[in-house]
């Protein structure tokens, strides 16, 4: 009991715990290849016994446990080791090494086959599994459709006319009218005309892409004229009252992405509050 | 009579399912049998043999753990797997037949003697030293797969190498001991 008071030193508390670790390698070789008996199994197991109660941390109680665990796993070896030693197959294993070195590939044989006596099994293909496999092979795609690849072509950016989102069936004809017509009049009823953006801006962008569109559509057909301020950086549509188409054509390119609509409705909420 | 014709039926059945391989392995399990044959199939199991012998076969029962038992424990045998193999061993024809090159089964009856000897484990590179002798090293790395591939040997993640259970079903290892240590070397015919 006196030991067991003891205040291990942490040199001492290395070494014990080194020795905890030397018993479960030792174990590990013998379970691996070696005789069970050149383990001093009572020896150990009174090592762990006299250790345990100065284990205070949660690794080294760990540690104790794999020892005990390791340390059974030998008593189970030699257990083995004792029924193998009395049954009827032992025979000394170096004396059998050597006469597998010494008899020659024929006696091995001859020897192997006296005792041999192989398992009989049928491996055979019923008609129905062979018709099933007939009609799996009728409907199995070449090797070349079913490792086909999906192709993507890639495709420049273009412009969507009038006529391609009628085909796309995006809006009717008279839908596309109504609308055109819808907005005629909302730009007529300003005769100094509208901002381009505060004129196209709505609550939503895709309300706003498509009045961008119609808009475009109208200045192209005369009925509505983009007039350009450098100096302000702004651009005025001017209503026609009739289709009255120029000369001299321009094309402007006017970008509208969302980020931009965000810009410009937050300028027009700003200007309608001033 | 009607009965015997039922017992009859019942077992071409059992002779069906025994032979034929219906997955990776051959053999069936003792509850398959049972229920071909019924409750009472440990009954059977003689008439089965009976049979089979008449053919120069014979029925092989190994335990779920690999061990040869015999027809006393029913609850063994409903776990347990059947097989049937040859009462004798095979005739030189049969085993150019078998798919094995001779010196295939010369590797194959020192590795089995080695590890039986060696309480049935062993370390790979052991068995492989013991084969390297006689064998180039492709030819042991090759036909030491093979054996593990076809049930003759056990691998664990160690490369550890152990009895498989084809060679619990299809080797008489207590033979194969005698045999191997009562044959004349030429060691023992030198010391003449």
């Amino acid at each position: 009991m006196s030991e067991e008071k003891i205040k291990l030193s942490k040199k001492d508390r290395n070494e014990w715990l080194s020795l905890l670790l030397r018993i479960i390698d030792l174990c590990k070789a013998i379970e691996r290849k070696g005789d069970p008996f050149e383990v001093d199994v009572k020896k150990s197991l009174e090592t762990l016994k006299k250790y345990l109660p100065h284990w205070k941390f949660l690794d080294e109680l760990l540690l104790d446990v794999e020892a005990l665990n390791q340390l059974s796993l030998i008593v189970k070896l030699q257990g083995e080791w004792v029924k193998h030693r009395a049954s009827s197959l032992y025979i000394d294993p170096l004396m059998v090494e050597l006469k597998i070195r010494a008899l020659a590939i024929e006696q091995l044989i001859e020897i192997f086959i006296k005792s041999w006596h192989p398992i009989v099994n049928i491996q055979q293909i019923f008609p129905s599994r062979l018709k099933k496999a007939m009609d799996y092979w009728n409907q199995l795609p070449p090797l070349k459709e079913r490792f086909r690849k999906d192709e993507v072509i890639e495709v420049s950016p273009g412009v969507l006319s009038l006529s391609d989102l009628l085909a796309l069936k995006i809006l009717s004809e008279e839908e596309f009218f109504e609308k055109i017509h819808n907005l005629r009049i909302e730009l007529e009823s300003k005769h100094d005309g509208f901002d381009y953006w505060d004129f196209i801006t709505r609550d939503s962008f895709e309300e706003t892409v498509i009045r961008a569109y119609l808009t475009s559509f109208l200045i192209s057909e005369g009925y509505a004229r983009l007039k350009i301020d450098p100096i302000e950086e702004r651009m005025i549509l001017i209503p026609h009252k009739v289709g009255i188409k120029s000369a001299m054509p321009r094309s402007i390119a006017i970008s509208l992405d969302y980020e931009g609509w965000v810009k410009a409705l937050e300028a027009k909420k700003n200007v309608g509050r001033g | 009579m009607l009965e015997e014709a039922d017992v009859r039926r019942k077992l071409k059945r059992a002779y069906q399912m025994l032979l034929f391989q219906r997955y990776k392995a051959p053999g069936v399990k003792g509850w398959e049998l049972k229920r071909v044959l019924g409750k009472d199939y440990v009954k059977m199991i003689p008439i089965l043999r009976e049979d089979l012998e008449k053919m120069g076969l014979d029925l092989k029962i190994i335990s779920e753990r690999g061990e040869n038992i015999d027809e006393s424990s029913i609850e063994d045998l409903d776990k347990a797997r059947f097989f049937i193999i040859f009462k004798e061993p095979p005739t030189q024809t049969e085993i150019e037949a078998s798919g094995f090159r001779i010196d295939d089964l010369a590797c194959l009856a020192a590795s089995l003697a080695y590890i039986i000897t060696h309480k049935g484990k062993s370390p790979r590179k052991d068995v492989e030293q013991l084969l390297k002798e006689k064998f180039p090293q492709w030819k042991v790395d090759l036909n030491l797969d093979r054996f593990i591939q076809k049930g003759y040997l056990l691998q664990d993640k160690d490369d550890i190498l152990y009895i498989g259970w084809r060679t619990r079903a299809e080797i008489d290892q207590k033979t194969l001991l005698s045999l191997l240590l009562a044959s004349p070397t030429s060691i023992n015919q030198d010391m003449k």
